[in-house]
């Protein structure tokens, strides 16, 4: 049977590997510590606010990891229309992520899933509880409410043609305090395509909790620190001495 | 082993370094404001201009009041490497403000003599303490893999040095403890809230410092139980012993210049006998570990600025070095290569010299450095 | 152009033509390919492509405007011609893997490039499989197969579809994979080999293979 994922998600300001907290990036990394060979699939994130420099950076970034890099690729961040999809696929892609421009326009993942596959396309939530105590879907980099309950919404990009869903907490990211498994497994129970869970990992259990507690198809972490051989091979050895199924 | 190789190209930005101060702006989490002065300029001058050091002196006095010990138990502990800054504070907390200080050590990589003599001196002198020395196949090991994979040996060593002292704290039932001080305020950096500075918030030292959870350290050789000396107690249970720790700098106006005139004033305290430790002009100053050398000098390969930078700039914002001063002596000590006890750090890392290269070059971050004509250079030198 | 042609085979580089018919990743394809040390073309030009020894047809995407675009470059009477005449060797991948077949069912009824008496069908609904597919799984080695020259038993590759491929010829069949039901992994019919993972997405192994395809006699 298919086995559960580890994922690296990289968060890219303006060409830049940064760290973030709560969707704000932090600071930077340097490229050059980072090294695995045992990671399942990544993912490189577009965090440059618009406006603020030059799209090309993240291309060059993209280029970079796709030619040196021989696990599927997902590519996101200020995707906005079909083209952007081409661009990306082109350039060494796998799957292209959108999360605000499918909440503008919903019919742009039909779209894709036509002319790409739904393979293609993952989509992206971003949520944390409003002032209400309730799950809202969040856009424009977690910064805007929209009336949307991630459960809902999760349904509906699934009948629209997802592929998979990428859910993050913007509450727990970069807090190192684990998933928002409450959250994760709503999402995870209310469709049947694979849900990618991010925000908030710090330690394996982190990662075995957001298998069992939040029933995710894959756990993705944007801790830089877990993109080196050692620790996804730590991880991995924790994970299976827990029996999760997943490649050693 | 590394797929990725590095390029020339990722969003580089040119190296700007303090209009006050020397510090670079590729220090981790610096902040310049529009004018060009660095964040710890800033808290310099505040420090001198407008903080209220009345009231945070009554702060800190009503702090002491709550948890003064009146039966002959520690109510404090102080994290405390035998160096001039925790030493003073040790010393001003029992002989100035009849505190019961636990002194806390957990022990430098590699001991040396000039950092045993000035422990010893210290407990001669009337302290209780405590010395912690981790596991050394275990802690070699890391020490290995955290200079290979992020060109910093001491990573391991940071998480014990935070670690071990809350430790004993629960452990003692102790509520205090001091450490010296906050260096994203003090040095450069992010200050996350306003009581960041006040009180250790040990998330953000993670977040930091370490950058990862010691438990996820485990692989073929190292197992969790070996990792006991790395992993901070959990928060709730730390809340629920009420212990709290807190920076003493933040109550005291911090400098170390004037922490070393004072702790040499009370113990026979001695100094780097090379009259100038390597890599800076100073003397005085992170004496007690042989690897601190290396430490120091991967700051500069990786950050650009080494223990020359770091010390001329606080001598700077402390009114104790011009700036010309400072940059004649940058330019004469911050590149040096750590050749003090270099042998045996090596033997400590278990690493040979060619491989001791490729590591170092493997973390020379490309907006510091250029390779022309086949020599390493510096993009940005520091103006005159 | 005769020049060319006489100069490269005298030289005896190997041409492998990775075709590009406007879907797919080819950039990965060629990636692996060039961390293996071949050289490649990638085209979609027919007398590159009858000038090519081998051929690699990649693909990511839906069946329907795969072979679409495949009529519209006339890519189909080429590689007809190349593949069924010249007997050439081609490895298709995933959604080029699918496209061999005879029909596909994605977004209605169409015709492959009937290479294959298969068809490509959806997984079936079942409440604990979610699709698509996604992941590393395994593959069975129901057959020998040149593409599995020097791989492991236990070796996982990358898989990322809804569809798979259904033989009606069981004899083609070399490599099964189990997700929900048994399904046709991989496949080999005289120079025709396909496989619905990706390998040049498949690490170790997966380059192992591509370098099986390209090294093969």
């Amino acid at each position: 049977m298919v086995r559960k994922r580890l994922i690296i998600v990289l968060t890219i300001n303006n060409g830049v590997l940064f760290r973030t907290r709560n969707f704000i990036p932090d600071y930077r990394y340097t490229i050059n510590f980072v090294d695995a060979w045992s990671v399942d699939e990544v993912v490189l994130l577009d965090i440059t606010r618009p406006g603020d420099g030059d799209r090309k950076n993240f291309y060059e970034v993209i280029k970079f990891f796709s030619k040196n890099c021989f696990v599927p690729l997902t590519v996101g961040g200020g995707v906005k229309s079909i083209n952007d999809f081409k661009i990306l696929l082109g350039m060494g892609a796998d799957k292209v992520s959108i999360n605000t421009s499918a909440l503008e326009n919903p019919n742009i993942i039909t779209e894709a899933a036509k002319s790409f596959g739904s393979q293609c396309v993952v989509v992206s939530i971003d949520a944390k509880k409003n002032s209400a105590e309730e799950y809202r879907v969040f856009s424009d980099f977690g910064t805007k409410e929209t009336e949307h309950n991630p459960n809902d919404w999760a349904k509906e990009i699934t009948r629209l043609g997802a592929g998979e869903i990428l859910i993050q907490s913007i509450d727990r990211d970069g807090m190192l305090e684990g998933y928002d498994n409450e959250l994760n497994k709503m999402i995870s129970d209310s469709v049947n395509i694979p849900v990618l869970v991010c925000g908030g990992a710090g330690n394996w259990q982190n990662f075995l909790d957001g298998f069992t507690k939040g029933n995710a198809s894959a756990v993705c972490t944007t801790n830089i620190y877990h993109f080196t051989e050692s620790s996804i091979k730590s991880a991995k050895q924790y994970l299976k001495k827990a029996n999760i199924h997943i490649r050693i | 082993m590394s797929f990725l190789k590095k390029t020339d190209n990722h969003g580089i930005r040119d190296i700007k370094y303090c209009k006050k101060c020397l510090m670079p702006n590729s220090r981790p989490r610096i902040v310049f404001n529009s004018e060009g002065i660095c964040n710890a300029c800033l808290y310099s001058e505040e420090k001198y201009q407008d903080i209220n050091w009345e009231d945070r002196k009554k702060e800190f006095l009503s702090i002491l009041e709550k948890y003064k010990s009146t039966d002959g138990t520690w109510d404090c502990v102080v994290p405390w490497s035998g160096g001039k800054d925790s030493s003073s504070i040790a010393y001003k907390l029992k002989y100035e403000y009849n505190m019961n200080p636990l002194l806390v050590t957990f022990s430098p990589m590699m001991p040396n003599e000039i950092g045993t003599h000035n422990r010893e001196a210290m407990i001669r002198a009337g302290f209780d303490h405590l010395f912690f020395r981790p596991n050394q196949k275990v802690h070699r090991r890391l020490a290995k893999r955290f200079f290979i994979e992020r060109g910093n040996p001491k990573v391991a060593w940071d998480a014990g040095v935070n670690a071990i002292p809350v430790q004993v704290a629960l452990n003692y039932k102790i509520k205090l403890v001091f450490y010296a001080e906050h260096g994203e305020t003090e040095y450069g950096g992010k200050v996350i809230d306003k009581d960041s500075s006040k009180i250790r918030n040990f998330t953000e030292v993670i977040e930091h410092q370490i950058g990862d959870d010691p438990s996820n350290w485990i692989d073929d050789e190292i197992s969790l139980n070996d990792l006991q000396s790395y992993i901070y107690p959990a928060l709730p249970e730390i809340e629920r012993a009420e212990t709290r720790a807190y920076y003493f700098a933040f109550f005291h106006k911090w400098s170390m210049f004037e922490n070393y005139k004072y702790i040499k004033d009370k113990i026979d305290f001695k100094i780097n006998p090379q009259g100038r430790t390597s890599g800076t002009f100073t003397n005085f100053d992170s004496l007690d570990d042989k690897m601190d050398p290396l430490y120091y000098y991967m700051q500069y390969i990786k950050f650009g600025f080494g223990r020359t930078i770091r010390d001329a700039s606080r001598f700077i914002q402390n009114g104790h070095m011009t700036r010309a001063e400072g940059i004649k002596a940058v330019k004469a000590y911050d590149s040096e290569f750590p050749k003090e006890h270099f042998e045996e750090v090596l033997d400590y890392l278990d690493i040979k010299y060619d491989e001791f290269q490729q590591i170092v070059d493997k973390h020379r971050n490309p907006e510091i450095w250029h390779k022309r004509d086949g020599v390493w250079q510096v993009r940005f030198p520091l103006p005159e | 152009m005769c020049k060319v042609f006489f100069r490269r085979k005298s030289i005896g580089i190997m041409v492998i033509a990775i075709i590009n018919y406007g879907l797919g990743n080819l950039s990965s394809v060629a990636g692996a390919i060039e961390r293996l040390g071949y050289k490649y073309i990638i085209t979609n030009k027919k007398e590159e492509i009858r000038n090519s020894d081998k051929f690699i047809l990649p693909g990511v995407g839906a069946f329907a405007e795969g072979m679409q675009n495949i009529k519209n470059l006339e890519l189909d009477k080429i590689l007809n011609e190349v593949v069924l005449e010249h007997k050439k060797p081609i490895l298709g991948i995933c959604l080029g893997f699918h496209m061999m077949a005879h029909e596909g069912f994605e977004f209605g009824h169409h015709a492959g490039l009937g290479w294959l008496e298969a068809s490509v069908i959806k997984f079936e609904i079942d409440k604990n499989l979610r699709l698509p597919h996604v992941g590393w799984n395994d593959l069975f080695m129901v057959r020998e197969s040149k593409l599995f020259y020097n791989i492991p038993e236990d070796a996982l590759f990358y898989y990322v579809h809804s569809y798979h491929m259904k033989c009606k010829m069981k004899e083609i069949v070399t490599g099964e994979c189990l997700y929900g039901e048994r399904f046709t992994s991989t496949i080999e019919n005289n120079n025709v080999y396909g496989t619905q993972f990706h390998p040049e997405k498949s690490q170790k192994w997966g380059l192992q293979l591509l370098r099986n395809f390209v090294e093969m006699a």
